[in-house]
């Protein structure tokens, strides 16, 4: 049976439907795990300088070598300010990426829920 | 990885010829399953799963434009939707009060009816477009640096949980494929089997071949005509289809990846495996290169639009900016040491630092020590230019890329300026002052390490209070407080360091070796880049390697690749601002050898061969009467130089042998013009003067510098010249001594410790022993060759065997007869007639008679020919002198002088 189809239409139905396939999850999966990936890469940028982790892991080590009783209790004092700034800045950060998000799902990722629903929304 | 170990098996399918496939691409091969050509390696079978066959031209190019076409028109269709549908978007949004945000105009935004649903349809269309131009069409080749393939060649092999099949073509790079594709259409329109010149062809078609082309000097079109000549080009069969043979290039082309580390098969892979082909080494041949030119030519390529490339090639000053913290707030400011020294971490952060050739060995060494409790400083030795301050910015950029161990991760790398320290305080306490203030920082701050260049230099400064700048550092050293990479020179160790044995004992050393040809070409692949794009120039792979090859045989007191880069960066100068072109050529480099050494350009460039062979032919004509010896000389010569790998030594050692006024001096300077190039280019060397041991500091120099070395002088001055060491058995036995080792290691160490190298010498002893003998043969009418064993029974008595051994060959010399001195006089009058008729107008003629006489008067048996020139003198140019200042010969004239002329000169 099969071998009576023409190789062409058998060839260009697979990569029909190989296309379809892929633009499915393309567009459910690929792009906003993309642009997650490309987002947090603000997040890294960011810790590269600032080092809120570095800084949460050395909490009680006395800044620039300052083993007296002062630096050994101002490190902690400016240490917890650091990592505070850090978690503030990358919650900052999260936000903008998570309305940046909203704006992409709105924007592109639901376009073709939108053009579906619209064509059948009768102008006034 | 050793591919070397692993077995593999070829298969290829008699059914469908290695294709896959038989009369349509969807008729798989019943015989082979689909697979057509197969290689199977330990269980695994690896295949090449892309089925192709060729297209007629038209329908390819109409594919490819009907595919542009549906793609500009869907990415122009989706951008007008999205104007026009926005635009009705827009005029429904304006009915909005004051277009305030709210909720309203939210649901106004998404649902605002189908005028707007065009925006929609246009963003869902361009998205589409990108989808399936970026991800559907892009080809994602899968790596061969993952593990799946990795394993194939592994040691640790294990099979289970294995695919027990590999589609190659997976891998392949677009690029390769077109090449493919085009190669087989080409085979198609000329109506031909495909074969291998159809695959160079297409592969000549990528830029990237074509530009390994270009900068091999190598002329694309000729080169396809000749590789193309002795091709047997067959028929086509009705299918043309990638085969068995393509196959099997593509196959090697994986291995040939897999094993240079290339994530995807290139065409330069297909490339090498072709020209590696036995059929092309002929064609290669005659352009002289070799198949492996290719691939460091190709590392050219990569290194030309890296960062450091741009900043280094823009001579910029300007510094990288310094973070005075430190991520962790844990390191201390360095005021001081900021202001005298470079930190090579900041370079390496911006990516100004070039990468490290071939020193893992190194490396690993290097951060093993450093990563020590004790004992944790490096001792860096190697002579200047050998790699030791590439080695600390290897460090600097490895740091920074994370790739060190735990301990040495944020690490700031900085290196001292030594010179700048003392700057400003004469007496050195300003100097110790900045030493200690540096020193106290390391110790606080903990995250740098030291690197100090030429750390010996440090030795030599006292500060007032008479200790030195070392009795205060060795403590701190030893203490592991600070951790410091030293550089040194091997002399600097020897004097400075070792002998100072606590200073010494804190380090571990590394020695630093001078890299190899193969290497030194990967460092210019770096250098070449940053050189082109700072000049504006193109410098071809041939001049590169000329650069190498001929600075290893002529730059004896620098190390490569420096000695390399700046013969280059001369050749540059001189394409450039001399001639005028931005081509570098092979040319160029031999010019600057030649201003370099006083070697003709014509004489470095030539074929050393062709100039072997024809040593002696051009000896002969200068050196009469001596048959043998210049016969011997050319031998040895010859045999000593295509004696490959003993470079070590001097080009040749000879004693010559024989009365005087033989030709000996003569045979030595006619060596020196042809081999040399000039006449002058030897240094005679009287070794009577030097009959007593004390002689020897005459002979190499005194430690202090102020009695030359007569010989290891003109040697460092003129490292391309004959010596010509004459009544060499009148020498001491302890000079004696310093020949064996010169003739045999071809190096010397002067006075001043400077090694001195001797070999682009010729070295010629001359001695008179068993002159007595060889004339009194002479008397008797005997032939030389019957009193040679006596001769040398005579050398054994004067010399130490393992001292005659060391001569290339030991050259007896006939003693000259009636004819020969007649033919040295005629010699001699040609010369006389040149130097005549250039400043007088007249020539001068013998007659037999008079030639005859010559010969007679000009040669004793003792003296040989040497009074030859005087009689020349004192019989033929005086009386011309006579009768040119009596007006007697007129410009033009002939003078013919007989022997009755002569004979009245003696009145």
């Amino acid at each position: 049976m099969l071998n009576a189809i023409p190789f062409y239409i058998t060839k260009i139905s697979v990569k029909s439907v190989q296309w379809l396939t892929g633009l499915v999850y393309f567009w459910l999966v690929r792009l906003p795990l993309g642009y997650w990936k490309k987002a947090i890469t603000a997040n890294v940028f960011f810790e590269g300088g600032w080092a809120t982790y570095v800084t949460a892991r050395n909490l009680f080590e006395p800044l620039y070598q300052d083993y007296t009783v002062m630096g050994r209790v101002l490190g902690p004092i400016f240490r917890i300010g650091r990592v505070l700034i850090g978690i503030v800045i990358h919650l900052i950060l999260l936000i903008l990426e998570i309305i940046g998000f909203l704006l992409f799902l709105g924007f592109v990722w639901l376009a073709p829920v939108w053009f579906v629903v619209n064509l059948f929304i009768w102008n006034q | 990885m050793e591919s070397a170990q692993v077995e593999i098996n070829q298969i290829n399918c008699d059914t469908c010829r290695g294709s896959g496939w038989v009369n349509s691409l969807d008729n798989a091969c019943q015989q082979c399953g689909g697979k057509g050509y197969v290689q199977e390696v330990r269980g695994i079978k690896l295949y090449w799963g892309e089925k192709m066959r060729a297209v007629p031209p038209l329908i390819r190019k109409s594919i490819r434009r009907l595919s542009a076409i549906i793609e500009i028109g869907s990415w122009a269709l989706g951008l007008l939707f999205t104007i026009v549908g926005g635009l009705n978007l827009y005029d429904s949004l304006k009915a909005h009060q004051n277009l305030k945000p709210n909720l309203h105009f939210l649901f106004d935004l998404f649902f605002a009816g189908w005028a707007t649903a065009f925006f929609w349809l246009g963003l869902f269309l361009m998205v589409v477009v990108l989808y399936h131009r970026a991800v559907f069409m892009k080809r994602k080749p899968i790596s061969l640096l993952e593990k799946d393939y990795q394993y194939i060649l592994a040691d640790q092999f294990k099979q289970k949980n294995k695919p027990i099949a590999i589609d190659i073509s997976q891998s392949a790079d677009l690029k390769t494929l077109q090449v493919l594709a085009n190669a087989l259409d080409l085979a198609y329109s000329k109506n031909q089997a495909p074969n291998t010149m159809h695959l160079l062809y297409a592969l000549m078609m990528d830029s990237q071949v074509h530009q390994l082309f270009q900068k091999l000097e190598i002329p694309v079109n000729q080169f396809i005509k000749q590789a193309g000549r002795d091709m047997v080009f067959n028929q086509a069969t009705k299918n043309i289809a990638l085969d068995g043979t393509y196959k099997n290039y593509l196959f090697q082309a994986f291995w040939e990846a897999v094993k240079t580390d290339e994530p995807t098969i290139k065409p330069k892979n297909l490339l090498f495996v072709i020209i590696s082909q036995d059929f092309f080494r002929p064609i290669l041949n005659k352009y002289t290169i070799q198949a492996e030119d290719f691939h460091n030519v190709s590392l050219w390529n990569k290194y030309k639009n890296l960062k450091v490339t741009n900043f280094l090639s823009k001579k910029s000053y300007k510094k990288p900016p310094h973070h005075i913290m430190n991520r962790s707030w844990s390191a201390v400011q360095t005021k001081t040491l900021d202001q005298f020294s470079t930190d090579l971490t900041d370079y390496a952060r911006v990516g100004w630092l070039l990468p490290l050739v071939n020193r893992d060995k190194e490396m690993r060494m290097l951060t093993r020590v450093l990563q020590r409790s004790s004992k944790n400083n490096i001792l860096l030795i190697g002579q200047e230019g050998s790699g030791r301050d590439a080695m600390a910015r290897g460090l600097a950029r490895r740091i920074v890329r994370n790739k060190v161990p735990s301990l040495l991760r944020d690490k700031r790398l900085v290196k001292l300026n030594v010179g700048a320290l003392g700057v400003g305080g004469g007496d050195g306490s300003l100097l110790k002052a900045r030493v200690e203030a540096i020193m106290a920082e390391l110790i606080k701050t903990k995250n740098v390490i030291i690197y100090i260049p030429d750390i010996h230099n440090l030795s030599k400064v006292k500060s007032v209070t008479s200790m030195d700048i070392i009795s205060f550092l060795a403590p701190l050293f030893s203490k592991s407080v600070i951790q410091v990479i030293g550089s040194t020179t091997l002399k600097g160790y020897r004097r400075h360091i070792e002998p100072r044995g606590e200073f010494a004992q804190t380090f571990d050393t590394i020695k630093i070796q001078e890299l190899d040809k193969e290497n030194s070409l990967k460092v210019l692949s770096i250098q070449i880049p940053i050189m082109e794009k700072a000049n504006r120039v193109t410098i071809t792979y041939s001049a590169a390697e000329e650069a190498i090859d001929k600075s290893r045989q002529f730059i004896t007191n620098k190390l490569l690749p420096q000695k390399a880069i700046d013969v280059l960066a001369e050749a540059i100068v001189r394409a450039k601002n001399t001639k005028g072109k931005s081509l570098v050529t092979k040319n160029e480099v031999l010019e600057v050898f030649s201003e370099k050494t006083g070697i003709p350009v014509t004489k470095i460039g030539r074929d050393e061969a062709e100039e072997l062979l024809n040593l002696e032919r051009e000896i002969a004509k200068k050196v009469i009467g001596q048959p043998q010896a210049v016969k011997n000389t050319a031998a040895a010569i010859r045999r000593m130089r295509v004696r490959i790998g003993e470079s070590e030594r001097p080009i040749a050692v000879f004693m010559f042998l024989g009365p005087t006024g033989v030709g000996k001096t003569e045979l030595s300077k006619a060596l020196a013009q042809v081999y040399f190039g000039s006449r002058d280019r030897m240094t005679r060397i009287d070794m009577s003067e030097f009959a007593t041991p004390y002689d020897l500091e005459r002979l190499i120099g005194d430690s202090l510098g102020n009695v030359k070395g007569q010989l290891t002088e003109s040697v460092r001055i003129n490292p391309f010249s004959l010596v010509l060491l004459d009544e060499f058995e009148k020498a001491h036995p302890r000079v004696w001594d310093l020949f064996l080792q010169i003739f045999d290691d071809g190096r010397i160490t002067d006075g001043q410790g400077r090694v001195v190298n001797f070999t682009n010498t010729i070295l010629i002893a001359t001695s008179n022993v068993g002159s007595r003998l060889i004339l009194t043969t002479l008397e008797q009418g005997i032939s030389i060759d019957k009193v040679k064993p006596q001769i040398k029974t005579e050398l054994m008595k004067k010399f130490r065997p393992e001292f005659l051994n060391r001569f290339d060959d030991i050259i007896i010399f006939n003693a000259l007869t009636h004819e020969n001195i007649k033919q040295i006089a005629l010699i001699e009058i040609k010369q006389l007639n040149q130097r005549l008729e250039t400043e007088q107008g007249v020539t001068v003629k013998l007659t037999d008679q008079a030639l005859d006489y010559l010969a007679k008067i000009g040669y004793s048996p003792e003296y040989g020919a040497r009074f030859l020139k005087r009689t020349i003198r004192d019989k033929v140019e005086d009386a011309i002198v006579v009768g040119i200042l009596k007006q007697k010969y007129q410009r033009g004239s002939e003078i013919v002088i007989d022997k009755h002329d002569m004979e009245s000169q003696n009145r």
